[in-house]
């Protein structure tokens, strides 16, 4: 890291801590959803297959819990 | 660019008898493509298990080996607290009632992280309610 870009990082830094918190949550949130990992690629064959009836069942929530939320 | 699948194309993508199999599995296939990056919670892996082990459909190590494929190919989104009150404030706005709440959890993860599109089968659920907040892409 270059001098400038060391005195430019620790401007943005004291930039950073002088918001209030909650302007810094939504910073932090960027900032991690920016830099996460990758999930692994999908394809067809990443996830076991089953063989079943579903007699026309949506899997919607409505069908999914019942009327206890279970 | 980010997109919430749903619990729905997760069994459909798992189940060969499937009249929807091939489409969801196209669908993400595409999407992947397109460069959209998948996004579940774990509310959406709790249902998935819920789905497949209720009649055993698939056996309890295909089901675990599954959410653990789901957790690798997906970004995982947690059910923190701020979720929960981007929910009581949904369930205000929208007037949302019953196991309505359940779709709402979901619309309020997808806020909390800044998940605008949600590709379902169940469009209905979401749609013209959360319609201002979130896409709804549907499945076919």
């Amino acid at each position: 890291m270059t001098a400038i870009e060391k005195q430019t990082t620790e401007a943005i830094y004291n930039m950073y801590l002088a918001l209030p918190d909650e302007v810094k949550m939504e910073v932090k949130r960027l900032i991690d959803d920016a830099v996460s990992v990758r999930p692994e690629p999908f394809t067809v064959d990443s996830l076991i297959k089953g063989n079943w009836n579903d007699e026309g069942k949506t899997y919607s929530r409505d069908e999914l819990y019942d009327d206890n939320g279970r | 660019m980010k997109i919430f699948i749903d619990t729905n194309i997760w069994v459909y993508q798992t189940n060969a008898n499937s009249i929807f199999h091939a489409a969801a599995t196209q669908k993400l296939i595409d999407l992947q493509a397109n460069g959209f990056i998948f996004h579940i919670s774990t509310q959406v892996l709790r249902e998935y298990a819920k789905a497949t082990t209720l009649e055993a459909f698939l056996t309890h190590s295909q089901v675990q080996a599954n959410m653990s494929r789901m957790r690798l190919i997906t970004v995982v989104l947690e059910e923190t607290q701020p979720v929960t009150v981007e929910l009581e404030k949904l369930i205000g706005r929208f007037n949302v009632k019953g196991k309505s709440v359940y779709d709402c959890n979901i619309v309020a993860t997808m806020q909390h992280y800044s998940v605008d599109t949600i590709l379902t089968h169940n469009v209905k659920d979401f749609t013209p309610r959360y319609d201002g907040l979130l896409t709804v892409l549907p499945l076919l």
